[in-house]
């Protein structure tokens, strides 16, 4: 009797076995389907629109106000806990109207001339900086995000502090509610070859249309 | 029966553990098949959702879009090729449709790329392309589902190129009409650099057609793979349901067989031991039969036996009544003869011994000799005729037995020295050996001292002179034992079954001595009977004899 239930028992692991190879093959099948990343490079048409683009905004971040800017920034916020500067970001966001937490990221004078810059170039639909802590220090429209170090395109732009040229993908931009691609340009500090600070430019697709 | 009760119990219980353990286990089996069966009719209705619903639909729209594509790159080409001004109005006519391939393009592009209407409308050059959608009926097939990043990026990236495409082909249909125009006024320099402007533009729009055409052919091979990655999950979980359900089928069957066979092997089982059974059962009653008919042979045998018996017990007991009759006369006949006899022979002795002792005149020797040896003569009859009495009243039952409460020893004492002096006349020793001094018990007196007396006459009558006769009393676990031993001729071996019987007297006895009646040890064994004990002896022929009597200590 004792060797029936034993035999039994086999014979069911066994099933048992093969129901959770049938289920883990159906699963591996599911997961295996979502692999490969994105790999799209643009033509070299649309690069060179897009290092034209960069080259024109490039200049403006030069500015010695903008260095100064930063350099308070990074001053400033050298000692900030990550519950401080989750603080910020909660206060950024929920901030808005004259007077409020963000408008001093509008108003200050690297907003003011990067403003400046976009009323003269409208293929730019969003232009900010921030500090080499992912904080904003000047922006043309308001972000949605305060702390900007958490996304990827900050951390490959800053690269350890080496700093990195480079775009992103098309994507919708809601500020402009239209396709864009991002330019991510760091701010190099000439004498020390570091990046202070990280700038983001949003430039429309379709001002890339027209230059086509 | 009941053995085989029990076992058919037993095997039932049997069958039934086994049963339910088998069918547990199909449980347990059906079970794990009907959820994969759930998980699988899930899985395939989910995928065949995603295929039929979104991939098909958006390799559909990416085809349409290739053949927009393809429709606009071969009107440009063919616009490209008309060389003179009359065939202006065909170039119009052909660049009105190289405009519509491009909003075909973005109408299905955005339809099946970018996941809802108002999204579709927002990322598509807005209400440019809805009137387009609704002119190809597209409307209503916009796909819900959210596409992938890469599916997004694939769709903006080609509807980018062509645009490229698109915008390079407009300035070079331009710029070909111009060329056109000019050439009909005869401006040849400017016609030739209006044409240069056209192919350049014309060169930089296929630049942008191919990269638009790759990127749409990357975005339709994505989704082939994804699609058909889909269906190959489809195909195995299919399989996989299949290969469950047949497994499932198989160990059914197989546990139906092993039902069916378990059964089939416990049924043979106690058929067999019904059939066994059965048959024993069959011999038995044949058995039973045979050995019924031999009883009732046997009976029947016993039956005659049993009347003939009776006839032989009749015929017995009517030959015991006339033997008791006859020994009844015997003994009536013995004793009246004693009887009769006694008398006389009581008066011939008293006259006898009145003529020896001279009361009728002095006898001569002769004569003194001869009434001698008459007295000595009617001595033994007279000894022979008390005998006889004794045997007769004993036999009887007319002998009372007076039994009392007294002491034993002084009976041995008694015994002892009545027979001191013929002992002594024949030369023998006699010996009393007594255990106890006295010792009292209940018996009769009398009846006790003449059998002691027939002991002890019959051990000095066999002894030869110079021989020895020993009395010994003893006393031993609630029993008297009285043993006359002597050391006489003792009593044959043949003859030693008969010793008891009246009238007998062994041959080596009779030699020795021709007178006797063979009715002591009759008597003796007679009055110790009536006492509830028992007579014994020991003999060897030549060397002696021992009788040991004993009797109940009775107080």
């Amino acid at each position: 009797m004792k060797i029936k239930k034993s035999l039994i028992i086999l014979f069911s692991a066994i099933v048992v076995v093969i129901f959770v190879y049938f289920f883990a093959t159906d699963y591996r099948n599911v997961a295996t389907k979502e692999t490969g990343g994105i790999q799209i490079e643009f033509s070299k048409e649309v690069e060179s629109i897009l290092k034209a683009k960069a080259d024109m905004l490039r200049p403006v971040l030069m500015q010695s106000i903008v260095f100064e800017e930063v350099g308070v920034s990074n001053q400033k916020n050298k000692n900030l806990s990550i519950e401080e500067i989750l603080a910020l970001d909660e206060k950024f966001q929920s901030s808005n109207g004259n007077g409020h937490f963000a408008e001093q990221f509008l108003t200050n004078r690297t907003a003011k001339t990067l403003i400046e810059f976009q009323e003269d170039n409208p293929a730019f639909s969003e232009i900010f900086i921030t500090d080499k802590f992912g904080l904003n220090v000047a922006q043309t429209n308001k972000t949605s995000d305060f702390y900007q170090a958490d996304e990827k395109w900050w951390i490959d732009s800053f690269n350890d502090g080496r700093g990195k040229e480079h775009h992103g993908l098309i994507e919708f931009d809601e500020s402009a509610q239209a396709e864009a691609i991002s330019l991510y340009i760091p701010i190099i500090d000439p004498a020390t070859e570091e990046a202070v600070g990280i700038a983001k430019a949003v430039v429309s697709i379709a001002s890339i249309k027209m230059e086509l | 029966m009941a053995n085989l009760w029990i076992f058919e119990t037993e095997t039932s219980s049997s069958i039934r553990r086994k049963f339910w353990l088998l069918l547990g286990f199909l449980a347990i089996i059906f079970t794990f098949n009907l959820v994969y069966g759930f998980y699988a009719f899930f899985r395939i209705s989910a995928l065949s959702n995603a295929v039929l619903e979104v991939e098909l639909p958006r390799l559909e729209g990416i085809q349409k879009s290739r053949l927009a594509m393809l429709n606009g790159r071969f009107t440009l080409g063919e616009i490209i090729g008309f060389n003179t001004f009359a065939d202006l109005s065909r170039i119009n006519q052909l660049e009105s449709s190289l405009k519509s391939s491009a909003l075909v393009f973005d109408a299905y592009i955005a339809a099946f790329t970018w996941g809802s209407q108002s999204e579709a409308f927002k990322k598509s050059d807005g209400g440019l392309n809805f009137a387009e959608w609704k002119r190809l009926g597209l409307e209503n097939r916009l796909i819900i589902e959210v596409p992938s990043e890469k599916q997004k990026q694939f769709a903006a990236v080609s509807e980018l190129y062509f645009n490229g495409f698109a915008i390079n082909a407009f300035k070079a249909v331009s710029f070909h009409k111009k060329f056109l125009r000019l050439q009909r006024e005869g401006n040849s320099i400017l016609s030739l650099e209006a044409q240069e402007t056209s192919l350049k533009y014309t060169q930089k729009a296929r630049n942008f057609f191919n990269l638009a055409l790759g990127a749409i052919n990357l975005m339709s091979e994505d989704l082939s793979v994804s699609a058909s990655n889909n269906v190959e999950v489809i195909k195995s979980t299919q399989r996989n349901l299949f290969l469950t359900t047949l497994l499932v089928l198989v160990l059914s069957f197989l546990f139906a067989v092993g039902v069916i066979w378990v059964y089939a092997k416990k049924t043979r089982a106690i058929i067999e031991e019904l059939d066994t059974a059965a048959k024993l059962l069959i011999r038995k009653d044949r058995e039973f039969t045979v050995t019924n008919l031999e009883l009732l042979n046997r009976n029947r045998e016993l039956n005659e036996m049993s009347k003939i018996l009776i006839g032989r017990d009749l015929e017995l007991s009517r030959s015991n009544a006339k033997l008791m009759e006859l020994d009844e006369l015997k003994s009536k006949f013995v004793s009246v003869a004693a009887h009769q006899l006694r008398t006389p022979l009581t008066a011939i002795k008293w006259s006898l011994n009145e003529l020896v002792e001279g009361d009728f005149g002095k006898l001569k020797k002769e004569q003194e000799k001869l009434v001698n040896d008459t007295i000595a003569a009617n001595n033994r009859l007279i000894s022979l005729i008390n005998d006889l009495l004794d045997v007769s009243r004993l036999e009887e039952g007319r002998e009372i037995f007076k039994m009392e409460n007294q002491d034993i020893t002084s009976v041995l004492r008694e015994a002892h020295s009545r027979f001191q002096r013929t002992a002594d006349e024949k030369g023998i020793n006699i010996d009393l050996a007594m255990q106890l001094p006295i010792f009292l018990c209940v018996f009769d007196r009398e009846k006790l001292i003449i059998a002691l007396s027939n002991l002890i006459d019959n051990a000095i009558k066999y002894t030869l002179p110079g021989g020895q006769v020993r009395i010994e009393l003893m006393v031993k676990d609630k029993k008297i034992s009285i043993s006359v031993s002597d050391t006489g001729i003792g009593i044959p071996r043949d003859d030693t079954g008969r010793v008891f019987n009246r009238f007998f007297r062994a041959h080596n006895a009779i030699m020795l001595e021709a007178y006797g009646s063979g009715l002591g040890l009759a008597v003796v064994k007679e009055i110790v009977e009536k006492h509830g004990g028992s007579i014994d002896f020991t003999s060897e022929e030549g060397k002696g004899s021992v009788f040991t009597i004993t009797l109940p200590v009775i107080k």
